[in-house]
């Protein structure tokens, strides 16, 4: 909680990641996508050919939905940061509270 | 013991075939499905879905119903038997569109409880008047997290393209259909698209792009491969099924002006008094009769079908060539609560047997079931429109059923005369007295009765 209120900590580094070192977090990611890999079958549970074209086009659409699912939850992130840092100002926080009510 | 698989070409689907046995309708349920099938019924999806009429309703029944074909299946369900069976190339564009959404409907409602289906044959749905109503139940199974869409590609094809053709161009579907019955593809359509249909983002995701990837894979190997990892996350997938599902509510014929017929039942060369007689007889008629199912050949906006249902007929199939009728006759069906199913019909050159071996969808004829046929001002375009000699259109009209009406219209009557006016008359047959002469030879005629100045008669005929 109080690493959203330091602008410091926002800019520096990505909060999702962070559950370690950048090489853990390669290694993380790459089990990640090994076990995908394995456990996941390719749909074969049609009688009817979906065909290429549409299983394409479906892989796009969802990539679509995946990028604006992304987009829309860092954008969430950002409302989340400004909102916190307007509140930050208004809030009654320990530290700063202080400074703050005299800048007011 | 007769198979019935043409019913619905059920043989593609190893989940299970469809029986027809002694007028009863069973479908097997083979092991592999079984699993699938317990789960899907175990949600009570199936069951709510019947009662809302939107799935044909189905019982278990002792699989020894089946004899020996019975004796693989996990299941053996019941189904009730359906008044007709039609297939897409004979639905004007609002019962596509109507199959359609409730396709998407279902498979919405069916994600929601862990269910998806696993094709998008137009052929799994039939009508009970207007009402689409979801026939093949099998279809529904156990939904794996992150598949995709399987139907995808056939929906498309079955039901968009088809739509989008009239929809985008004013051109009717049922002709391209009817040659190329599992549909129309994506490549297919794309050279007919301009410019400003991909300004839609649906028609240039669907049509323009499916297209463009099916040509540059084709005969690629690492297109499998790119896909093979890929998953379609269940958010994704039931914005698809809701953002399809919006589009196609809103889509319409773009040739809504007048067509020929639509205007008919006003504009014809009898007044009103005139079709109110011929109302009368055919609900004289209907009342004797009291037929399960009529068949209305020309009906038009569905005028006579009215007076037939209101008359005590149980249901109606009507069969046009005309589409905006077609269009005017089922969205009066449905806001009048008409049991009335009006089909697209060229009545010289109707539904053929096809599909494989010829007999995966059956001709018309081999499909007549009504207990009566109404026949009004069909004679002579047939007759005198398309050469047709005038005794094998009576020995059509009365092979459908056993009893019905035919009118004869004079070729003094103006709307012969309309026919006649550009061509040399060839028709020296063509009389009052011929057709009574070739009526009688297949029939009895039980009453008629003349409905207009210009002399058209009703013939009431009982098949010999």
């Amino acid at each position: 909680m109080p690493e959203i209120d330091n602008p410091q900590t926002q800019r520096s580094a990505p909060r999702l990641c962070s559950l370690g070192s950048p090489r853990k977090n390669r290694l993380l990611w790459l089990a990640i996508w090994v076990l995908l890999g394995l456990f996941y079958v390719a749909p074969v549970y049609a009688y009817v050919d979906p065909g290429t074209g549409s299983i394409i086009l479906q892989g796009l659409l969802a990539g679509i939905a995946v990028v604006i699912t992304s987009v829309s939850l860092f954008w969430q992130r950002i409302k989340l940061f400004f909102s916190s840092l307007f509140s930050s100002r208004k809030s009654p926080d320990p530290t700063p509270e202080p400074d703050s009510s005299s800048e007011e | 013991m007769e198979k019935a698989n043409s019913e619905n070409g059920s043989f593609r689907d190893p989940s299970g075939q469809v029986y027809l046995i002694n007028g009863h309708v069973y479908r097997s349920v083979m092991p592999r499905a079984a699993d699938d099938f317990k789960f899907v019924r175990s949600t009570g999806l199936i069951d709510k879905w019947i009662a809302q009429g939107r799935i044909i309703s189905e019982t278990v029944v002792d699989p020894s119903v089946l004899g020996d074909l019975g004796k693989d299946a996990s299941y053996v369900l019941e189904h009730p038997r359906l008044p007709f069976i039609s297939y897409p190339y004979e639905w004007p564009f609002p019962a596509l569109k109507a199959a359609a959404l409730l396709q998407l409907d279902l498979h919405l409602e069916a994600l929601e409880h862990g269910i998806t289906l696993s094709d998008a044959s137009a052929y799994n749905i039939q009508f009970y008047g207007t009402q689409p109503v979801f026939i093949d139940s099998l279809s529904f199974r156990r939904y794996r997290e992150g598949e995709f869409w399987i139907g995808h590609r056939q929906f498309c094809e079955q039901f968009i393209n088809p739509l989008l053709l009239r929809a985008l161009s004013g051109l009717p579907h049922n002709s391209w259909y009817r040659g190329a019955f599992e549909g129309i593809s994506a490549q297919e359509l794309r050279p007919l698209l301009r410019w400003r249909h991909m300004l839609s983002w649906n028609i240039l995701t669907h049509v323009v792009m499916q297209a463009r990837f099916q040509s540059r894979a084709t005969g690629r190997s690492d297109a499998e491969q790119k896909i093979k990892n890929q998953k379609l996350p269940l958010v994704a997938f039931q914005q698809m099924l809701r953002s399809l599902r919006k589009w196609i509510s809103k889509l319409e014929p773009a040739d809504t002006g007048k067509t020929v017929w639509v205007n008919y039942a006003k504009d014809n060369s009898y007044n009103s008094e005139e079709a109110q007689l011929k109302r009368l007889f055919v609900a004289d008629f209907t009342e004797h009769l009291m037929p399960e199912t009529l068949w209305d050949i020309g009906c038009n906006t569905g005028d006579y079908s009215k007076a037939a249902l209101e008359a005590g007929a149980k249901s109606i199939i009507g069969f046009d060539s005309d589409q905006g009728a077609l269009d005017l006759a089922f969205s009066r069906a449905n806001t009048e609560n008409l049991n009335l199913l009006p089909l697209f019909m060229d009545a010289a050159n109707q539904s053929p047997s096809q599909g494989w071996a010829q007999s995966e969808r059956m001709g018309l004829m081999q499909r007549a079931n009504a207990d009566g046929v109404l026949a009004l001002a069909v004679v002579h375009h047939l007759a005198i429109g398309r050469n047709i000699p005038l005794q094998d259109v009576i020995a059509w009209l009365v092979s459908m059923a056993p009893e019905g009406i035919i009118e004869f219209v004079q070729k003094s009557d103006p709307m012969v005369q309309t026919l006649l006016r550009l061509r040399e008359d060839i028709f020296d047959d063509y009389s009052e007295e011929a057709f009574v002469r070739h009526l009688k030879c297949s029939a009895n005629i039980i009453r008629s009765v003349t409905v207009s100045a210009t002399n058209r008669r009703l013939y009431w005929f009982k098949r010999h």
